[in-house]
């Protein structure tokens, strides 16, 4: 799978997790012109932002939806055989750093349409403006794992005043 | 004494994959490639999986550690860890380790050749969701031909997966293997797979890469 389509379909797993969790989210689409492997600190950011945010439901009692949130977006491994896969090998491949494999199976384009530019909150009236909120690369809880960490900060949901994409705020 | 540490499997981690959609399990997928393997294959895509010395031997927690970062995307597409390389179930009781701690919501996905003990398919029908099984060829001259192996042991463990975990958690591959068999063969090892009640093959070309 090219990076792009795998970029583009993290970006709808996320924003569908927002959406199940009402959880505000404004993404942008990615300028990026070259191959990407989804990992890069904008999709990174967001989603460490959206641990956070499904920690503080859970630290208030809040239902967190994730299970079989996305099951269709991508292809199973289950299933008779995939037409047109083909697996790369020769005598002294270097393989450092990569996979035995190579990505060949084209995904099915999800039946979804991304939003960009406005929080997708539904419910929310409010037209907001200002600059978009930079990523942290340096998050120092990017690396805390989700739903264990300790939440002491009081998550007021609704108040939206001022904030256009995400912050850390800790 | 013994102390606990001493009795923890270790893993000769090669490389961790992440984000793969639809390539080796399904939803977004961790291909986690350890070294080591008991079959040498004309056609291996790395020499280097066949060795056990120059990896990075890690614990399951570290591992944990290292592949939590995508819990998000496991826990909502079904996916998970890919145990891959070489041949994973070498590392069964590793396997079996890193189950126990992590999310069970997560699914865990082998690759393997089973050219391995039975003990080893004992422990990881236990721990292990979703078998992905490269058979190379059901013919045991062509098989010995191009992996140096016993292709007996290869299936005696196959039917004891089929009747352990059921066909429903086994995907076996079937590759077209340039200059070791025919598309014939590829169709004679799907005949006899199915007849052994496996359910989902994945029939494919092996690409020879000019170096």
């Amino acid at each position: 799978m090219l990076g792009k389509e795998k970029c583009r379909i993290l970006k709808e797993i996320r924003r569908k997790i927002a959406d199940e969790n009402d959880i505000p989210f404004v993404t942008e689409e990615c300028t990026h012109k070259g191959n990407c492997r989804g990992t890069c600190p904008r999709c990174e950011s967001e989603l460490r932002y959206l641990e956070k945010q499904l920690a503080r439901r859970t630290a208030v009692g809040k239902t967190v939806t994730l299970a079989a949130l996305c099951t269709g977006m991508a292809l199973a491994a289950s299933g008779c055989a995939p037409v047109g896969i083909s697996h790369i090998v020769g005598g002294g491949t270097e393989l450092s750093g990569a996979v035995p494999y190579t990505d060949v199976i084209e995904t099915p384009e999800p039946d979804i349409e991304v939003e960009t530019g406005e929080v997708d909150w539904p419910g929310n009236e409010v037209e907001l403006t200002g600059e978009v909120a930079p990523f942290e690369e340096d998050d120092p809880s990017a690396d805390a794992f989700p739903f264990n960490e300790e939440e002491t900060e009081i998550y007021l949901e609704n108040d939206l005043s001022g904030m256009v994409a995400y912050e850390y705020g800790e | 004494m013994v102390s606990e540490k001493s009795s923890e499997a270790l893993f000769p981690l090669l490389s961790i994959a992440r984000l793969r959609m639809g390539t080796d399990g399904t939803g977004v997928t961790t291909l986690v490639a350890g070294a080591g393997c008991p079959l040498r294959c004309r056609w291996c895509i790395n020499k280097k999986l066949l060795s056990d010395a120059p990896a990075e031997n890690v614990s399951a927690a570290e591992l944990l550690d290292r592949v939590k970062i995508d819990d998000l995307y496991f826990r909502t597409t079904g996916g998970g860890i890919t145990f891959g390389g070489g041949e994973s179930l070498l590392h069964a009781d590793f396997i079996a380790q890193f189950r126990k701690i992590c999310p069970s919501e997560w699914n865990i996905y082998a690759e393997t050749s089973l050219a391995v003990p039975r003990k080893a398919v004992e422990t990881a029908s236990g721990c292990v969701s979703f078998f992905i099984v490269d058979c190379k060829d059901m013919n045991s001259g062509i098989y010995s031909a191009y992996t140096g192996g016993d292709a007996e042991r290869m299936k005696a463990n196959l039917r004891y997966l089929i009747e352990t975990v059921g066909p429903q958690r086994i995907l076996v591959r079937v590759p077209r293997i340039p200059e070791y068999n025919t598309e014939a063969d590829q169709k004679r090892s799907v005949s006899e797979l199915k007849a052994l009640g496996i359910e989902n093959t994945d029939v494919f070309d092996y690409i020879i890469r000019e170096e």
